[in-house]
């Protein structure tokens, strides 16, 4: 903290001189700790009110400022806490309690190329501290940032440890484009595409794998989430969908000192999902045969008339219902001088999953982070670099809805001891192993030259490496004899690699009652993607699956490579006249090889203004309980480019053989006039502090417009054997919202503080035209006027009372439900609203910090989870079917035999208004308890620090009961997946 | 002073000199277009793949044997009712939009390749070959687009920007351009591909395509010329001698002018009519019709069509390629055959009134099926007829000349509507695919089906 302190003074406004010459005077030393728990402050600084003299504290708080007259008045700040003026007087000693503040002004934060303060900024940033992730005992530290911040939106899409994380700042711009934020750790651009969707077979259980599973979330300093075009259109044609900058922690001044932080616990699934017990499940099925006039026979209903009807498997718990342990340590050295720092670290997971067998994640981790400074500060080096492993041993994908529905008496084996295959067989599919190994390597070095006074030059330099090896393996004796199965297995790898050159020029100065920054930079940027596959089969051993040599046959093989460029040079002017009026303007200029010839490059940029009125002698003199109010609106146009590589390059790729000679095929319709997709973002905000900041108040509105989209344009086979290419298309998404949030610091005593934070977004996005919709391949998918994630399917009227089958609405009056022409528009999967609330208490040495994430969206289930039709068990909802004429309920009979009129609804419901439910629910995201050894205690165990933690993730969730038991947050999408994490973990952090 | 200079200019140098610096390496996984054009073994490779993909019969002639009356079915799948009634629609995909994808992509590829030689950097002999084989295959491609569909869009170029919104041409024009590439490939491809396997295309290949082309625009002198130029070249023979039969569709064919090389040794089109189940009927087999027309003794009859008997029911599949799996000998899809090419002169004989040279050329596809030769004593109306019957019963599930046939003689229409009640004159044209035309707004409908 203390070198950006440095670095970034005169931006600040905090310039004061570091070494001064010899004062004449009195020299004062002390102490400066927090007021909580005595812990010390280092970097807080204490200099002089009239002067420009100051020092900063060492890591044991302390400070030496010698030259003090007896009236001087010394402040002391440090960041997060609220600023205190001493009168030293005839003291030379001074112990200084400082009281932590949430709604701290001053405190830096990073913005694009740079840092800024929540006081200057005109831009919209969010942002997560170390502070707030370490109380998280997340795998992923993504997970870490749900319901933290307004406008972004985070949704785990599957619960075992290393899935993937999807996050959407201020919703969808794009119809047909990634939509994925700019991912930027420490400068340098990561990829967040999973590299195990090289081929679907390197599928895991938990689906595809997020490469940020490899950053170590201990690790992090802080997270800040960029969003409107003042903060992202420097980013150009990669802004669109918001920034996410990782910033990682870096080393400070002073002793050596030694950190271990140590968690142990346990997950659980959130909730298992509530099927029905054996005796419900079987009136059910017997309700089915007599509702079908029919009677059952061993062939048709094996589990009414063949298996156990006493002793049943509940199939959720059995697949769910374990319990993963975690075990997580992080051992760190930190140190230096006044002109050198570093940081050294070493981290450790391992996390077993709630599946059965022995099925796990693993993680190691290395890193290290130097920075020097040269005597006069003129020069100064900064570099760091990490490396990562991470291994998911796991087994392969499955069908979680089917088998949650086997009968509840469905034996495993036959009499014979083989496995029974009547349906499935869910031991099995635990014998087919999917294992992924990623390696990511990530090197950065900043070298900075200050050529005059204000003038810096900089160049950072950045090389990142993440590669995964994939194995998957289908044993012969795993699948269902009947089919001859042989056994077969997947290998693959996949990398991808960046370099990364960014020189920059920064110039500083303060004109009048001005103070001008004025920022130059340019960007080269390389990224290389390269992949192959192979798939065997025909082994003869089973054992020798991972043995290439074993196979009988390379039945499929193939591989990628694609090479990605990208040159801009980016500019920003930044001023900031008497404390109040503010200016930010940015530009960009970017090149990207991802575009034809003709279209390579494009202009972005945005003005941001702001005006601190609360610094207006109006607003002081009349609304004094105003502690400041600022008001800021920016707009600006930012580009999305988020498309494969090559689509301008007419090409020619492997064909077919003629004559016995290997053919060439055109391999793509080439267009060489496409572009970005342009985002013209809007937003205004209003900033308030009341009441000495205590209470901070923000209101923003934005208002996105995303056009020039890029979509496979349908071109007619007429212009080749293709039927699309890319181009841009002039349909438009717009993206409104308001957002939402509150701190306030509602007790602030010297030994008890209780904060509390909230935040809230309401999202609106709507698909604003779209030429030709009706004869597109979307037709089916998207309508003018509404949301991109609408969903479109027959509308359900309920259950015929009389007969007990599912109705649906015929739009078309035809008599017959027809696919398309009978579909309406039944809902939509993106969040209404959503958001968090925080509460944070502290008595003495004990914290506990309290937080609930909420949504409100609608879901859609699987009806197969609901209603039967077959041998297959339903949730506990079921229980409120129909049973006899005159009953009014929105859950069907049973039925049992194709043909019925409720055997067809079946198939209807699927695609219906039923299948969507109200998704809405309130979770228990943490709860984090922390005990801070006293100091007495301390001294006896020669620590500098100690804190013993209790940390809950996910305690509990509130939803709709139709849900029973399903995990609504990963529940959304028609097929089920793994639920979210439930964990508790009890951990130990030491510094010596 | 010095260094802060030089920092400032490097500084420039790296932020303004942008393009060259996105400059990026082709993905190895493919080949520029670029480089087809500078080295003859790429170019050969492009060139053949349009030959692959003219292989499109296999999922066509099925359909179309149907829709005229020649084949009868057992299969109720998608589709195959609406061939059977004469009565398809614009949503059809199967042997509609199918064959009109592959046409378009032979097209497509050959613009690719004729458009990019003039800028080649490649050997002039090589250059010409591949322009001829380049234009007889676009010319033989749109052949069959304006027998299919009329008037389609004429596209001579690649460059999506004009061909994405192309509207019709009409026929007259598009014959004009096969007659011009016709006589181009001819000129380039002399003294070519005249050896071995017929399965790249030659001058007699050009030739052959442009009798016909004449034929069918009652171009009668220069049919003649054509298909006598052919005939005399000596290379190619109806043999009367038994064995010959048998052999039309082999790989080592004395009768073939053009054939699609296979790896398998057996064609795509043998793999569509094969009948071996013994337990379920063939999925198409010949119609009564057909079966009645062929004369008593006629070889054909025997050599050509495979009885089945399924549950006492008999059955006559098409049984012209004998092989659906690997075999002693191979055989290849025929395009062009020199027996098309005696009809074709005999039949332009007749028009201009040389009737004995007409019933010389028919007696020649005669005499090796095993049938008597006509008499030169006909009448001109009687020799056209006997020809006409005489291409029937030679090409039936070939090529598509009897639906051809029928539409350039005046007599779909009469012929069609005796055995489909639901048939409409204006199904004598295929529908536009409608997936084209929501593509490709310029694009209009043939008539009835809108």
């Amino acid at each position: 903290m203390k070198k950006f302190t440095l670095l970034w003074a005169g931006l600040m406004g905090l310039s004061f001189t570091v070494q001064a010459q010899r004062p004449s005077g009195r020299s004062i030393s002390g102490g400066i700790y927090d007021s909580r728990n005595g812990q010390p402050l280092a970097g807080a600084t204490v200099h002089l009110l009239h002067g420009a003299r100051g020092v900063l504290t060492d890591a044991s708080g302390h400070f030496t400022l010698p030259g003090i007259s007896p009236g001087d008045t010394l402040l002391i700040s440090s960041v997060g806490y609220r600023p205190e003026k001493i009168v030293p007087g005839e003291r030379t000693m001074l112990e200084i309690r400082l009281q932590p503040a949430l709604n701290t002004l001053d405190e830096t934060v990073v913005m694009a190329y740079g840092t800024t303060t929540r006081r200057l900024n005109t831009g919209s940033i969010s942002r997560i501290t170390a502070e707030e992730i370490g109380k998280q005992p997340v795998t992923n530290v993504l997970a870490a940032l749900s319901g933290r911040m307004p406008g972004v939106f985070v949704q785990t899409t599957n619960g075992l440890p290393g899935g993937n994380i999807k996050i959407q700042v201020r919703g969808r711009g794009s119809i047909a484009a990634g939509t994925d934020p700019l991912y930027i750790i420490d400068g340098v651009p990561v990829t967040s595409t999973p590299l195990n969707s090289l081929a679907s077979n390197f599928q895991n259980i938990n689906g595809l794998v997020s490469p940020l599973n490899s950053i170590t979330p201990d690790n992090i300093e802080s997270i800040e989430i960029l969003k409107d075009a003042d903060a992202t259109a420097i980013y150009g044609s990669r802004g669109a969908n918001g920034v996410v900058l990782i910033t990682t922690k870096k080393g400070t001044s002073g002793k050596t000192e030694g950190h271990v932080n140590v968690y142990y616990g346990f997950n659980k699934s959130v909730r298992l999902p509530q099927m029905l017990g054996l005796n419900d499940y079987l009136q059910l099925r017997k309700e089915a045969y007599v509702n079908d006039n029919k009677e059952p026979s061993p062939a048709d209903a094996p589990d009414l008339l063949v298996w156990d009807q006493r002793h049943y498997t509940d199939w959720g718990r059995y697949l769910l219902g374990g319990t993963g342990r975690v075990i997580n340590t992080e051992v760190t050295l930190s140190g230096g001088s006044m002109n050198t720092h570093f940081r050294l670290g070493l981290s450790y997971r391992r996390e077993g999953t709630i599946l059965p067998g022995d099925q796990r994640y693993d993680r190691g981790s290395g890193y290290f982070n130097l920075d020097h400074s040269s005597a006069n500060k003129k020069f100064s080096v900064q570099l760091s670099s990490r490396y990562s492993s991470d291994k998911n041993n796991l087994i392969k994908s499955i069908d979680f809805a089917g088998l949650y529905g086997l009968p509840p008496n469905y034996p495993i084996y036959n009499k014979d001891g083989s496995y029974n295959w009547t349906l499935t067989n869910p031991v099995a599919w635990l014998g087919q192993e999917s294992k992924s190994k990623t390696e990511n390597f990530i090197a950065n070095g900043v070298f900075r030259y200050t050529l005059i006074k204000g003038l810096d030059l900089k160049t950072s330099i950045g090389y990142t490496k993440i590669n995964m090896d994939m194995f998957s393996s289908l044993p012969a004796s795993t699948q269902n004899p009947a089919f001859s199965p042989v056994s077969s297995a997947n290998f693959g790898n996949n990398y991808n690699e960046t370099y990364l050159v960014e020189p920059q020029i920064e110039y500083r100065r303060s004109v009048g009652k001005s103070k001008f920054s004025v920022l130059l930079g340019g960007t080269w940027q390389k990224v290389t993607t390269e992949g192959y596959y192979i798939f065997a089969t025909d082994y003869t051993n089973e054992e020798l699956l991972e043995s290439l040599a074993a196979a009988g046959t390379i039945s499929a093989k193939g591989s990628s490579y694609s090479e990605y460029k990208y040159a801009s040079m980016f500019g920003r002017i930044n001023v900031v006249n008497r404390q109040k009026y503010l200016l930010n303007m940015t530009f960009r200029r970017d090149g990207s090889s991802k575009f034809g010839p003709g279209r390579q490059f494009g202009n972005f940029g945005a003005v941001g203004v702001g005006w601190i009125f609360s610094e207006e002698p109006f607003f002081k003199n009349r609304l004094p309980f105003l502690s400041f109010g600022k008001l800021r609106g920016s707009y600006g146009i930012t580009g999305n480019d988020q498309i494969s590589n090559y689509q301008y390059l007419s090409s020619y790729k492997n064909g077919n053989v003629y004559q016995g000679i290997a053919t060439l095929r055109p391999s793509i319709l080439a267009n060489d006039a496409f572009g970005w997709e342009t985002t013209k973002k809007l937003e205004s905000a209003l900033e308030l502090n009341f009441l000495k900041d205590r209470i901070a108040l923000t209101a923003a509105y934005f208002y996105n417009r995303s056009g020039n989209q890029l979509i496979a344009y349908k071109i007619p086979y007429i212009s080749g054997p293709f039927g699309s290419y890319q181009a841009n298309f002039p349909g438009v998404v717009q993206n409104t919202g308001w957002e939402l949030s509150l701190n306030t610091e509602n007790i602030t005593g010297q030994a008890i503080t209780w904060q509390t934070s909230f935040n809230i977004t309401f999202p609106h996005n709507k698909l604003i035209s779209f030429p030709g919709l009706a004869q597109s391949s979307y037709a089916n998918t998207y309508e003018v006027g509404e949301d991109l994630s609408i969903v479109k399917g027959y509308r359900f009227l309920g259950i015929d009372a009389g007969t007990g089958v599912a109705r649906f609405q015929d739009i078309d009056k035809d008599g017959s439900l027809t696919y398309g022409l009978d579909y309406v528009v039944i809902g939509k999967t993106s969040p209404d609203i959503f958001g968090g609330l925080q509460n944070s208490l502290s008595l003495g040495s004990f914290s506990i910090d309290l937080f609930f994430q909420f949504v409100k969206q609608q879901s859609r289930i699987n009806p197969r989870l609901y209603s039967i039709a077959s041998q297959s068990n339903v949730l506990q909802y079921g229980l409120n079917r129909w049973k006899e004429p005159g009953d009014i309920t929105n859950v069907q009979k049973p039925t049992a035999t194709y043909g019925t009129p409720a055997f067809a609804a079946m198939q209807n419901l699927t695609n219906s208004s039923a299948g969507l439910i109200d998704g809405s629910y309130i979770r228990c995201k943490n709860v984090s308890l922390r005990y801070l050894i006293s100091k007495p205690l301390l001294k006896k165990l020669h620590l500098k620090q100690a804190m013993i933690y209790l940390q809950m993730q996910n305690i509990f969730t509130l939803s709709d009961p139709e849900f029973s038991g399903l995990d609504p947050e990963t529940v959304n999408g028609i097929s089920a997946s793994v639920p979210q994490m439930k964990s508790y973990v009890l951990g130990i952090q030491l510094s010596f | 002073m010095q260094s802060k200079i030089f920092s400032l200019i490097l500084f420039c140098c790296f932020s303004f000199s942008c393009r060259k610096m996105i400059e990026v390496s082709p993905p190895k996984m493919s080949i520029p277009t670029s480089s087809i054009f500078t080295n003859a073994k790429l170019l050969e490779s492009a060139l053949l793949n349009c030959c692959y993909t003219l292989d499109y019969e296999g999922s066509f002639l099925n359909y179309l044997g149907l829709y005229v009356d020649e084949l009868s079915t057992s299969s109720l799948s998608t589709n195959i009712p609406d061939y059977l009634n004469g009565e398809i629609n614009s949503e059809v995909v199967s042997g509609n939009y199918t064959v009109w994808k592959s046409l378009y992509s032979v097209i497509y590829q050959t613009n690719l390749i004729i458009n990019g030689l003039p800028f080649a950097d490649i050997a002039d002999s090589i250059k010409a070959g591949a322009e001829g084989e380049s234009r007889f295959l676009r010319a033989y491609c749109y052949f069959y687009l304006v027998n299919i569909w009329g008037g389609v869009p004429l596209i001579t170029t690649a460059e999506v920007d004009i061909t994405s919104h192309q509207p019709r041409n009409t026929p007259d024009e598009i014959y004009e351009q096969i007659v011009s590439d016709l006589k181009e490939a001819r000129g380039k491809l002399k003294g070519v591909n005249n050896t071995g396997e017929k399965i790249r295309a030659s001058e007699y290949a050009a030739l052959a395509m442009l009798s016909r082309v004449y034929l069918y625009n009652k171009r009668w002198g220069e049919a003649i010329t054509a298909s006598t130029e052919i005939i005399n070249s000596g290379l190619f023979t109806v043999n009367a001698s038994l064995p010959d039969i048998e052999g039309v569709f082999n790989s080592d064919s004395k009768g073939a002018i053009f054939q699609l090389w296979n790896q398998n040794g057996y064609s795509k089109i043998g793999l569509t009519f094969a009948a071996n189940s013994t337990t379920s009927p063939p999925s198409y087999y010949i119609s009564n019709d057909l079966y009645n027309s062929f004369e008593q003794n006629d070889r054909r009859r025997s050599y050509w069509l495979k009885p089945v008997i399924i549950d006492d029911s008999s059955y006559n599949a098409v049984y012209k390629y004998k092989l659906s799996t690997a075999g002693a000998f191979k055989e290849f899809s025929t395009l062009l055959r020199i027996a098309e090419q005696y009809l074709i002169r005999a039949e332009a004989r007749a028009e201009t009134g040389d009737l004995k040279g007409a019933v010389q050329d028919v007696n020649m596809v005669r005499e090796r099926a095993g049938l008597a030769p006509l008499s030169e004593s006909l009448d001109e109306e009687e020799v056209v007829d006997a020809i006409l019957h005489e291409r029937r019963i030679e090409f039936f599930c070939e090529g598509g000349h009897r639906f051809f046939d029928l539409k350039r003689i005046g007599k779909i229409n009469a012929v069609m509507k005796s055995l489909k009640p639901a048939w409409k004159a204006t199904a004598a044209l295929f529908p536009v695919p409608q997936g084209e035309i929501d593509a490709n707004p310029f694009l209009t409908q043939n008539p009835g089906y809108n």
